[in-house]
């Protein structure tokens, strides 16, 4: 423990020593302060000390001012103020520097909304994307593995649809046998319920002008861009439940399903359809792409805002701050 | 002109008015800043803040005395700045000396050159002790002592009750006391305690 600065058996503290250097004091408590310094050495020194230390803040010398603080007209009107005689900000003027910053946080929150609408559509479509493919277009995004279309499935391959695609596409892709069967039976009801649509009427009635197309004369009916022959193999395919033998029948306008054929003892069924390209490609897909596209446009115009609203907020901030004097 | 005149002219948009008043108060109010904000250029930034909030402001003002008002604002101004360094502190080595070129103000012109160095350390010494204080008791030790106001005018400028004003300045004055005979061997010959 420390000495004490100024031993004193007194009990007055430095606030009434302090009100009494000032004469901030009554007159009960002057006399009692009087007395006691007259009587105690230790509290007349820290007077003393107290007194002396006013005396020297009472010296401290004073700063010359570095510049004049006089105001500018500008300086005035760029903080919002009024000067006599000076021409007066107009009503855009004064609404421009409050309106910036919240038109930047506004658009900036709607950017964030409409992220998050693309965000959160753009995985619903992750998900939904490979059975919608595999059942419309000939790109399948389901394919477990793709194979040359000359490949034969081999005798004894594991459950697995193979999809044989026009000569154009040039190739076979082989997918899941689940997938594949589930395409199918959602295809074959889709068509059903779209018999008598408009659209549906259209594709039927260009499909019926197209060539057959069979499991054994598929390689030599005039190709065509948009024409879709589907073979699945199955191992398991039962013969009862099949027609005993392939079966390719020609679509006419009032038949325009997609057909499931069985291959019987050779376990494949065959499913014919003839597509025409445009009306079944645009089915899947445009509609949600249109409405993506015009997303991502808003997404864009209102990050170009944000970024304007932003910048002119700035500036007119930093304006207000530079004025010269 | 005499001052509420000033104050009323400058209140309807006279800006050469409340200029006058200006550079009445200037010296005033930068040494009131620099001496609680401890650092020249913040010390001016701080009062030319201030002169332009009380120009903003003098609608307000209903009083019949413009200095504490004005003084009021220049140390809440100060207070404001403080809060801003504690929240982004920086360290410029150069605030911390006086610059040469804004130096102490010679007093008196018949003081010898000695007298003013001598003065001029006081000076500097007494900055390092008043920056050890809480913001508050340096506003009251500010004004009260080195200012010369009265118990009043501190409280209106500091807008606290003039109790307060006493308790504060009793402490403040207390700690300068001991940080100053502490560090006696700094203070000039002639100031030591």
């Amino acid at each position: 423990m420390t000495k004490p600065r100024f031993p004193t058996r007194s009990t007055i503290g430095d606030e009434l020593l302090s009100a009494y250097l000032d004469g901030q004091v009554t007159a009960a408590e002057r006399q009692r302060v009087e007395q006691a310094l007259a009587a105690d050495a230790g509290l007349r020194e820290r007077y003393d000390a107290l007194q002396m230390t006013v005396n020297l803040l009472q010296e401290a010398p004073p700063l010359r001012v570095p510049r004049a603080f006089v105001l500018s007209e500008a300086q005035v009107l760029a903080a919002g103020g009024k000067v006599r005689g000076a021409p007066q900000p107009g009503f855009f003027d004064r609404l421009f520097p409050r309106l910036m910053p919240l038109a930047a946080a506004a658009s900036a929150i709607l950017l964030i909304v409409l992220l998050s609408i693309d965000f959160l559509t753009g995985l619903g479509e992750g998900v939904a994307a490979p059975r919608l493919v595999a059942q419309k277009t000939e790109f399948a995004v389901v394919p477990v593995r793709e194979e040359h279309a000359s490949r034969e499935m081999p005798a004894g391959a594991p459950a697995a649809a193979v999809i044989e695609l026009s000569p154009e596409v040039g190739r076979t892709v082989v997918v899941d046998e689940e997938v594949a069967r589930t395409a199918l039976v959602e295809e074959l009801a889709k068509r059903e319920s779209e018999k008598t649509s408009p659209q549906a009427e259209t594709v039927i009635r260009e499909n019926a002008m197209m060539p057959i197309s069979t499991p054994g004369a598929k390689n030599t009916a005039t190709p065509r861009p948009a024409t879709v022959i589907a073979k699945m193999s199955l191992e398991e395919a039962s013969p009862a439940a099949t027609p005993p033998a392939p079966v390719a029948e020609k679509m006419t306008a009032d038949k325009a399903e997609p057909r499931l054929e069985s291959a019987g003892a050779s376990g494949e069924i065959h499913v014919t359809e003839s597509i025409a390209p445009t009306p079944v490609v645009s089915q899947a897909t445009p509609r949600r792409g249109d409405g993506r596209a015009w997303l991502r446009l808003a997404e864009f115009v209102l990050a170009l805002l944000f970024i304007i609203f932003l910048a002119g907020a700035l500036v007119l901030r930093r304006r207000k701050h530079t004025v010269a004097p | 002109m005499d001052e509420l005149a000033l104050v009323s002219a400058a209140k309807t948009g006279d800006l050469p008015a409340f200029n006058q008043l200006v550079l009445n108060y200037q010296s005033l109010a930068y040494n009131v800043a620099y001496r609680i904000v401890g650092e020249q250029d913040a010390a001016a930034d701080a009062t030319q803040d201030a002169f332009l909030k009380a120009y903003k402001a003098l609608g307000s003002f209903r009083g019949k005395s413009f200095k504490p008002w004005l003084l009021r604002i220049v140390t809440n101004t100060c207070y404001d700045q403080l809060r801003a360094k504690k929240r982004k502190p920086t360290t410029n080595l150069d605030d911390a000396l006086v610059n040469p070129e804004h130096s102490w103000r010679w007093l008196d012109p018949g003081e010898r050159p000695e007298e003013y160095a001598e003065r001029v350390e006081l000076g500097r010494v007494l900055q390092q002790a008043i920056a050890q204080l809480p913001p508050e008791q340096r506003a009251v030790v500010v004004l009260s002592d080195i200012q010369g106001l009265t118990y009043d005018e501190t409280a209106q400028a500091t807008g606290v009750s003039l109790g307060t004003v006493k308790s504060r300045l009793s402490r403040a004055r207390a700690k300068l006391r001991d940080y100053l005979q502490e560090q006696e061997e700094l203070l000039p010959h002639r100031y030591r305690l």
